[in-house]
């Protein structure tokens, strides 16, 4: 079975989903069932696969589709089956566009993820933008003030990725990134500076961040988990792709996104911590893990891509499940101001649990998954010496206002008892949101206890990004 | 290079209109710029380029002139003057940027680089000074022609230049119909009113 094939299952689906765009029963559950059956397809496919080629025909090949980034392509569709499931009963039966939109947008990221040609990069990005931008605008009203803002600044981002991707092109004289011989100091500077302010900006780097909270905040919640813990990572390690793909990297580049990145640590945990809106909340935190994940790529060792693509897939399992809690609190309460939520946790206790694991993973506490990939980078930051030690220092700092936050966020949403809120309702903690939120936890728990396997492989990962 | 530089002085000028001018005017502006650029790349002999570039490049300023007619531009941030002394001052400082890193750009295309860094200047400032969405698309539009104008310079570009103009296309496409959406929702396309969602 091979890879190609699980990323065009998604695009198919997408058609029957819009054939069927009156009839939203039958999309929905079209959209489930295909986007399933390739996160199965995929889950066979890796343990089939028995050499670094055996996942891809030539149709891949062709499609400038390589196995570097099969294990985080393989955590996209995972994520985007679940965010699929909690579609179901959160979007309920409006919007014809939406299960189509969706599809499309999970199987160009993976697909961005594994690509090595500069083209069909630049078709699959561009494809997720302007099918999440639409997407945006599925609430109506405050979500086109989004929409616009999301719309227009990676629209300007996507100029300056277009203008590097070019670049790449005229330089080496090749689109596929695996034949980038070597080229001019200034070229790589110039090409480094275009693609980190494109990516960064689709990353939601500081100070191209202002679009994130809105975006998140108002996109229907299943959107914004993707976005927010998917769409965001993949597009770091699509950055860690490109930019080490340069020869020479230069250390002055790295030490600048280093920086950036202790700055949008900053910005986000000091940001998150003042929000009232648990989704804003959430958005500022993914711009403060954006940073985490920045920071491993400015360090710029093995030893830090591995902390950084660890830290990515660990987002997206992180990131995706303190989403749907939030989600599922919405979907229950039809409230999402931190200041009028309180005791949820005798009743949601499920969802409780999730967040409580979700937050603390994402704060780096021991022994989840988080803590990993965070104590990897920051190893590896104090080992580089120069800057870095106290870049990595401060990186530490300024991720305690986040931990802050976490712990008033879970006290105030689910341990407080002053408030009077409605009793959820049962009904919309069905099984396609449970079952999510499950998984999700376990897995970083599991992921944290036993790392080993997955950080062995992400080493020879890294490696093979570095040209070792 | 008397080609490129009377080509790279039409285009700037064109751009410097775009600043200066009303939505529905510079969009004819950046019609007149896209078709430029067309009419320099078949003096290139890159007759696929420049038939992509004038028939998806005519695409995108016929669906923003459709946006402007059912919108109300909103009041401009600067006036005439302050825009025209705007664009001769990022003018200067981008031949002052390209003259002090002259000696890196690649031999033979010394004007061409010129003529680039001017535009980005000019589209930069294109962002930061306008309002209207429509507006700031333009000057996305202009960030996008630098582009097609770099992907000129390398050979066997053609899918390179289809693949960015029907994303150029497509791109004007969104912008304009959540512009649409917005002068909907709140009788405005004016960028610095979307305020609702700050904090």
């Amino acid at each position: 079975m091979y890879v190609v094939y699980t990323l065009a299952i998604p695009l198919i689906t997408a058609a029957i989903c819009a054939l069927f765009g009156r009839k939203m029963r039958v999309a929905a559950y079209a959209a489930v069932t295909g986007i399933t059956l390739s996160a199965v397809l995929f889950t066979a496919n890796l343990f089939v696969a028995t050499s670094a080629t055996a996942g891809l025909d030539s149709l891949a090949t062709m499609a400038g589709l390589s196995t570097v980034g099969l294990m985080v392509a393989y955590v996209v569709i995972v994520i985007g089956a679940f965010v699929t499931w909690f579609s179901v009963p959160y979007i309920g039966n409006a919007g014809r566009i939406y299960y189509p939109l969706l599809l499309i947008i999970i199987s160009t990221t993976a697909a961005a993820v594994l690509s090595t040609n500069v083209a069909t990069l630049y078709i699959f990005l561009e494809t997720s933008t302007l099918s999440t931008a639409i997407l945006v605008t599925y609430r109506k009203g405050r979500a086109f003030e989004a929409a616009t803002k999301f719309v227009v600044l990676n629209s300007i981002g996507s100029s300056f990725t277009l203008i590097a991707l070019i670049l790449m092109f005229l330089n080496y004289g090749t689109l596929n990134i695996g034949s980038f011989g070597s080229t001019s100091s200034n070229a790589v500077l110039l090409i480094s500076l275009f693609l980190f302010i494109g990516l960064g900006t689709k990353i939601g780097v500081v100070p191209m961040h202002s679009w994130v909270p809105d975006t998140y905040g108002e996109a229907p919640t299943p959107v914004s988990t993707f976005l927010a813990g998917t769409v965001k990572a993949a597009t770091a390690f699509v950055l860690i792709r490109f930019l080490f793909a340069l020869h020479p990297v230069l250390d002055v580049v790295l030490l600048f996104i280093a920086v950036t990145a202790v700055l949008t640590v900053g910005v986000g945990a000091f940001m998150a911590y003042t929000q009232k809106d648990l989704k804003r909340f959430l958005a500022y935190s993914s711009i403060e893990q954006a940073g985490i994940i920045l920071f491993a790529v400015g360090i710029g060792s093995s030893a830090a891509l591995t902390g950084g693509i660890f830290q990515i897939i660990n987002n997206m399992v992180m990131k995706s499940l303190v989403f749907l809690c939030v989600g599922a609190i919405i979907a229950a309460t039809k409230q999402r101001n931190i200041g009028g939520l309180g005791g949820l946790v005798t009743k949601m206790p499920i969802v409780a649990g999730g967040f409580l694991i979700g937050a603390l993973a994402l704060s780096g506490i021991p022994p989840l998954n988080g803590f990993i990939s965070e104590y990897l980078i920051l190893q590896a930051g104090f080992d580089k010496g120069g800057f870095y030690p106290a870049l990595s220092v401060a990186l530490l700092a300024l991720t305690f206002p986040m931990f802050a936050g976490y712990i008033k966020v879970f006290q105030r949403v689910f341990l407080a008892v002053d408030q009077k809120i409605e009793a959820p309702t049962v009904s919309y903690l069905s099984i396609y949101i449970i079952i999510p939120i499950i998984i999700l936890s376990v897995l970083c728990v599991l992921m944290g206890v036993f790392p080993t396997a997955i950080v062995d492989q992400i080493n020879r990962l890294s490696l093979a990004l570095l040209g070792g | 290079m008397e080609t490129v530089l009377a080509f790279g002085i039409l285009w700037v000028i064109c751009a410097i209109l775009i600043v200066i001018l009303s939505d529905k005017w510079s969009t004819l502006a950046l019609l007149a710029l896209n078709l430029l650029i067309a009419a320099f790349l078949l003096t290139e002999n890159d007759l696929t380029g420049a038939l992509v570039k004038a028939a998806l490049g005519i695409a995108s300023p016929l669906i923003i002139l459709l946006a402007v007619a059912r919108t109300k531009q909103p009041q401009p941030r600067f006036g005439t003057l302050p825009l025209i002394s705007a664009a001769l001052l990022t003018l200067a400082l981008s031949y002052l940027v390209a003259f002090s890193t002259q000696s890196q750009f690649p031999p033979g295309r010394i004007t061409e680089s010129y003529v680039l860094i001017a535009l980005f200047g000019i589209a930069f400032l294109i962002l930061v000074s306008q309002r209207s969405i429509l507006k700031l698309l333009i000057g996305i539009l202009v960030l996008e022609n630098i582009g097609t104008l770099l992907i000129a310079w390398g050979e066997n570009t053609a899918l390179l230049s289809i693949v960015a103009e029907v994303f150029v296309v497509l791109i004007t496409l969104t912008i304009a119909l959540i512009a649409l959406m917005d002068f909907a929702e709140y009788g405005s396309i004016d960028g610095s009113k979307l305020t609702n969602l700050r904090g």
